[in-house]
């Protein structure tokens, strides 16, 4: 009876011990993973989705071209378009699948729209994007495959389910942030949109690199076949763009084979480069570096025109009768004017943005 | 108990361990002393002579200020920047290679300058591979001439002349 005892407690307290050890390393795996508070921002961006409360009619998926560029405050308060980015920097073709579907998973959008850029790239590029990227989903099958697909050779799959193995050596750089949002961070975005109010106007252009070989890669198409697959069988219709962006530059031979894609399955590719003009864009004022990635100013001109294109050709609902989406998009507006306020303080007293940049 | 106290105290050295260790990259030794390996695959621009991976300073130094500006192309989320200087004629990139700037692209820009061997942009394929010689090797339009870490690459366009003269880091050319 004692011996029973005696087993039944062994059992209880390694139990307990194996109980405290899993807490012990989530614990440090959360204090030691990167916060991506201040300076790079763009590592918080995926986690930020989960707390969406509203479903999205328009999703952008995509890398720095789509959440640096489309704005979607100005999107809702010019045609009351519910839209969100889930954007990631340099978000590879396999993270953009595995991204969108887990959102189709959650809603159920009218429209989805994929930036095409990031297809001159078939292979995994740099495990600090791919941690930006994925670090931030909760673990489900949609995160195993997008690890499995996007991890560079030096890369272990285990690394990204215990984080505490992988960030195990940031011990000693840890700062006030990582204790501060040990469990929650606040937003970095509004709506999946990262804003930048300083303007750094373009100048020249470097010359156009030769590339040996233009052709898009073959897991690529893999990729986007099944974003199609997925888009058309969640009812939710498929629209590549390229966004305005001048660098790195776009191909006239990867521009051609993506046209001969849409045209081959049906699909609208809107390549938005030839359109600045339209857009009204002026890379001596809309762009924060030079002609890279769009500025607020460049953003909203850009989201106007988008948004536009979305409410009259691909019918995207007007919500802003709908008490309850108004409510929530207010909130938005109002955390996105906040920031734009936030921002230009800045720029005033310091001449350039210290609280959202690693500096000058 | 005693398997109990036994199990925590491996559990603790374990993710002692763990804090111990790092999983950034490792500095190999000491720095080695820099020795270009681009042989006859350097590019002059004046009295300057210089190359693929050559420590940027110096060069850009002797270079003087860039007459037509500079462009500097940020990553996404800081992860490297590529540092663009224009001069006439011709374009250096400079990248960060493990602490240091290095050259790591130049580009001839116009048919108004040459390389060391007289190359330049208009003129016909087959007279450019006179000049050159025949180790090359064609991709397409491209024809590369590889020496170390360096590879020159040479677009043909459809008239059969020079369209652009690039030299690029081979370890980056795919």
């Amino acid at each position: 009876m004692a011996k029973n005892k005696s087993k039944k407690v062994h059992i209880i307290c390694l139990a307990l011990c194996l109980v405290l050890v899993i807490a012990a390393v989530w614990l440090l795996g959360r204090l030691l993973q990167p916060k991506y508070m201040s300076g790079v921002l763009e590592g918080a961006m995926t986690a930020e989705y989960y707390n969406e409360t509203q479903p999205h009619d328009v999703i952008f998926i995509g890398d720095c071209e789509v959440y640096e560029n489309f704005s979607p405050v100005t999107m809702w308060e010019d045609y009351g378009i519910t839209s969100y980015i889930r954007g990631s920097a340099q978000q590879l073709i396999w993270q953009s699948y595995y991204l969108l579907e887990e959102a189709l998973e959650k809603e159920s959008p009218a429209v989805v729209v994929y930036n095409v850029q990031a297809m001159k790239y078939s292979e995994p590029q740099s495990e600090a994007y791919n941690r930006m990227a994925l670090d931030g989903m909760p673990l489900s099958k949609h995160k195993i495959d997008a690890i499995e697909a996007s991890m560079c050779t030096d890369e272990d799959m285990i690394s990204y389910l215990i984080p505490l193995l992988r960030y195990h050596s940031r011990w000693n750089e840890l700062s006030s942030e990582d204790f501060e949002y040990i469990f929650t961070r606040k937003p970095v975005t509004v709506s999946g949109y990262l804003m930048r109010a300083d303007t750094k106007p373009m100048t020249k252009l470097p010359n156009v690199p030769v590339l040996e070989d233009y052709t898009i890669g073959e897991a690529c198409w893999y990729y986007l076949d099944k974003m199609r697959e997925l888009c058309q069988s969640n009812g939710a219709e498929l629209v590549l763009i390229k966004s305005p962006s001048l660098w790195p530059h776009w191909y006239d031979e990867w521009d051609e084979q993506i046209s001969e894609y849409a045209e081959e399955n049906g699909l609208d590719y809107i390549n938005l480069l030839p359109c600045a003009e339209e857009i009204g864009l002026d890379m001596q004022s809309d762009t924060y570096d030079g002609g890279l990635h769009l500025n607020v100013y460049g953003a909203q001109k850009l989201s106007k025109y988008f948004g536009k294109l979305l409410a009259d050709k691909y019918e995207v609902p007007d919500r802003r009768d709908d008490a309850e989406i108004s409510a929530c998009w207010g909130k938005k507006c109002e955390d996105y004017y906040e920031l734009l306020a936030a921002q230009k303080a800045e720029l005033k007293e310091y001449g350039y943005l210290k609280s959202w940049t690693l500096g000058e | 108990m005693k398997k109990i106290t036994a199990i925590i105290l491996a559990t603790l050295t374990l993710l002692a361990l763990c804090a111990c260790g790092t999983a950034e990259p490792r500095e190999e030794g000491g720095k080695k002393e820099y020795t270009p390996d681009y042989g006859e695959l350097y590019y002059t621009s004046g009295d300057t002579k210089f190359g693929i991976m050559d420590p940027a300073e110096k060069v850009l130094e002797a270079l003087g200020e860039p007459v037509n500006g500079t462009f500097e192309s940020d990553s996404c989320a800081y992860q490297g920047k590529d540092y663009f200087y224009y001069y006439d004629g011709f374009e250096v990139m400079v990248n960060d290679v493990d602490g240091t700037k290095r050259i790591t692209g130049i580009t001839v820009a116009d048919d108004t300058v040459q390389t060391p061997q007289g190359v330049r942009i208009g003129m016909k394929l087959e007279d450019a591979q006179k000049l050159m010689g025949d180790e090359f090797k064609q991709v397409g339009d491209v024809y590369k001439y590889t020496e170390g870490s360096t590879v020159l690459k040479l677009a043909v366009g459809e008239d059969g002349t020079l369209t652009a003269i690039e030299y690029a880091v081979a370890a980056n050319d795919k």
